[in-house]
């Protein structure tokens, strides 16, 4: 099936780094005195190179399927199985979806809005992701295209803004110890915009794998700048703050703004809502695959995404901390590795058997 | 519809805010913030804007923030504050510290210490006269700037203690007498202001700003100059099992005044000497003397001796009490 719109490569990259940016606003290292800055960035990186290959069937089946997603061609073949794998990318979505929303809401409560009502703010919020993922993929691209700009002079000038409170000594290297693993399945479970990857892939006409390397190349790089970026600055203080990107942006003011950390806030703002947008369009383009004449999808799933969120948002907690990071791990291999994995096999035993009945037919026709 | 939308969603979220929200003249901004505990009560201090002043006292410091809010009837600010002058009884630095560091109060934000904080806070000297003061003793090398996530970090660590200016009030005048040392447990040592060059110098805390004058008496002769441009670099090895500490620092100095018959090298070879003992005498009096880390020692193992950087935590005393320091001043 050939999707009606298209994205550029570069423009699902940005989108994804977008994504992923969000993620880093809010992230706090593993830092400790047994933790070091060093092992996170290793973890980064080992991250990545697992990210790579479980990314290896997904860049195999779109070769084969160019503009067509894992659950269109499982739900075209295999009504059950592709109904439950359709479930499954929802449930994925719909969870990571909820979980950036309440780690942020936590973020904000604890920082900014102290007083506000977060069931008011999280419903207004996904209005507003709900309008903008109605407008669809391009329109989400073009928007990316632009948050990921500012995004990059925001990071920029905080580095240059705060070079004069950088102190290479706090950079240093300890040997890798028993908490690397922990740290590499926190730092995967961080990074479930490879799952949009293999819906993302609909929609780009061509080199789909420059967008995953180039996902993979990007948020190692902007994660190991922004953890350089908070250790070199904050020192042993990153380890006693609990937003320590946010400490950076408020340490690095110019003389006219003494505090940069409200404008970072708007950057923040703007990637949340990128994201959410993202995870709402996929989830509404799941659900249309299941029911087609089902009308106001986004605004569905918006509501699925709330009612998860409101039990969590009682107890001003999130679903990876309650669940911890394995079972986003255990979905990411699964929708991105496993199930394209099995759709080339078994695909590509029926077109070797339909080739075979054609030679067949072929041969006894002569 | 699509287009009606947008301006409904508009309307909505820019309608202003909810009930909970503070208007601008509901809140009081805090410019300086004195804090000091007497027996177990914590006494808090604050000048608001036009010299406005106001304390508060409790049990607890957010209590005794409360108390002050409460006097005062309007919301208090943090996040505009320019100085935290920190005063005696506090002996838990690193938990009481650890109020303030929720994002209300820019890291950045300088501390100063101060035996009767209350007498800085009322002065109706204004915060950033006080801060453009401090500047001006910095630059010239008899003081330094402390953020509060430097000695939030310092007083959390059990081996380690932070350098902070001390601040008077007296004759109607605000001044910079000399370094506290701050650890976990409060205040346990001091520093004149010829030694917060050397702190400064060690500490690393020098900028392209920084013009200190250096004043001294050779032979009964009179000689004076300005290092324009300083730079310090540290590094940390092992020789036998000690900790040697390198200091090389590069320094580029205008004499402004000598003996007709001193060669100007000589005078300068003079400057050199007086910065080596400034950091010599800095070393010795935190590190062998009073036997804490303010210069990042720890840090200094953790980068560039990881191997014994265990031991040193358990042991700390013993390292640096036979650790070496080696300067070496060159002119650029």
């Amino acid at each position: 099936m050939t999707s009606q719109k298209k994205i550029g490569w570069g423009q699902a990259l940005l989108i994804l780094l977008c994504c992923r940016s969000f993620g880093l606003m809010t992230f706090v290292p593993l830092l400790s005195e047994d933790f070091a800055i060093s092992e996170q960035m290793t973890a980064v990186v080992i991250s990545a190179v697992i990210q790579l290959v479980i990314c290896i069937p997904l860049l195999v089946f779109v070769k084969k399927f160019p503009l067509t997603s894992i659950t269109e061609i499982a739900g075209r073949k295999y009504t059950f199985i592709g109904f439950l794998l359709i479930a499954v990318c929802f449930i994925f979505f719909v969870c990571e979806t909820a979980d950036s929303l309440l780690s942020f809401q936590i973020f904000l409560g604890d920082r900014f809005f102290k007083t506000a009502n977060p069931y008011l703010w999280i419903g207004i919020f996904l209005i507003i992701c709900v309008y903008c993922a109605v407008i669809g993929i391009e329109g989400i691209a073009r928007s990316s295209t632009a948050v990921f700009i500012i995004l990059i002079i925001m990071i920029i000038t905080m580095g240059v803004t705060s070079a004069r409170d950088f102190d290479p000594v706090n950079i240093y290297v300890t040997a890798p110890s028993g908490t690397l693993l922990f740290a590499v399945i926190d730092e995967l479970a961080k990074n479930g915009e490879i799952v949009a990857l293999a819906f993302l892939c609909k929609y780009i006409p061509n080199k789909f794998n420059r967008t995953v390397y180039g996902l993979l190349i990007g948020k190692v790089i902007i994660t190991i700048a922004v953890l350089t970026l908070i250790q070199g600055v904050l020192g042993d203080f990153a380890m006693l703050t609990d937003y320590p990107f946010l400490a950076v942006g408020a340490y690095a003011g110019v003389n006219f703004l003494q505090r940069a950390d409200a404008v970072y806030l708007v950057v923040w703002t703007m990637t949340a809502v990128l994201k959410t947008a993202l995870y709402i369009n996929i989830c509404a383009g799941l659900l249309s695959e299941t029911f087609p004449k089902l009308r106001g999808n986004a605004a569905i799933s918006a509501v699925i995404i709330y009612l998860t969120a409101l039990p969590f948002l009682k107890v001003n907690t999130t679903l990876s901390a309650v669940y911890g990071s394995l079972p986003f791990v255990i979905s990411q291999i699964v929708i991105v590795f496993i199930a394209p994995l099995i759709e080339i096999i078994i695909l590509r035993k029926e077109v070797r058997h339909e080739k075979n009945t054609s030679d067949i037919i072929n041969d006894s026709n002569i | 519809m699509k287009k009606i939308l947008p301006i409904l969603l508009m309307i909505v979220i820019f309608s202003g805010c909810t009930a909970a929200g503070l208007q601008v003249n509901e809140r009081a901004f805090v410019q300086l913030f004195g804090m000091e505990k007497s027996g177990d009560v914590y006494r808090v201090y604050l000048q608001l804007l036009e010299n406005e002043t106001v304390d508060g006292e409790g049990i607890t410091i957010l209590g005794a923030v409360a108390d002050a809010e409460l006097k005062q009837g309007k919301k208090l600010f943090l996040g505009q504050m320019k100085l935290f002058v920190i005063g005696e009884g506090l002996t838990n630095l690193s938990e009481e510290l650890n109020v303030f560091l929720s994002g209300d109060i820019c890291p950045a934000c300088p501390i100063l210490y101060s035996e009767k904080p209350e007498e800085i806070i009322t002065s109706e000297i204004p915060a950033e006269e006080i801060l453009a003061e401090l500047n001006v003793y910095s630059s010239q090398g008899k003081s330094i700037l402390t953020p509060l996530t430097e000695i939030a970090a310092k007083s959390a660590g059990t081996y380690t203690s932070a350098a902070v200016p001390k601040v008077n009030f007296s004759d109607k005048a605000i001044s910079f007498d000399g370094l506290v040392l701050i650890s976990k447990h409060g205040k346990f040592g001091e520093l004149s202001n010829d030694d917060a060059l050397g702190v400064k110098l060690l500490c690393g805390g020098l900028s392209n700003s920084d013009r200190i004058t250096v004043s001294l008496n050779i032979d009964g002769e009179k000689v004076s100059g300005e290092i324009l441009k300083i730079k310090a670099k540290p590094k940390l090895h092992l020789l036998d099992g000690n900790l040697v500490l390198s200091e090389n620092i590069k320094i580029s100095a205008d004499i402004t005044e000598k003996p007709l018959d001193m060669d100007e090298g000589a005078a300068i070879e003079a400057i050199t000497v007086y910065v080596e003992r400034a950091v010599y005498e800095a070393y010795s009096i935190t590190v062998w003397e009073l036997d804490t880390d303010v210069f990042g020692l720890g840090k200094l193992i953790r980068k560039h001796a990881g191997a014994i950087y265990d031991s040193y935590t358990e042991n700390p005393k013993a390292f640096r009490q036979n650790s070496i320091i080696d300067i070496e001043v060159e002119t650029i």
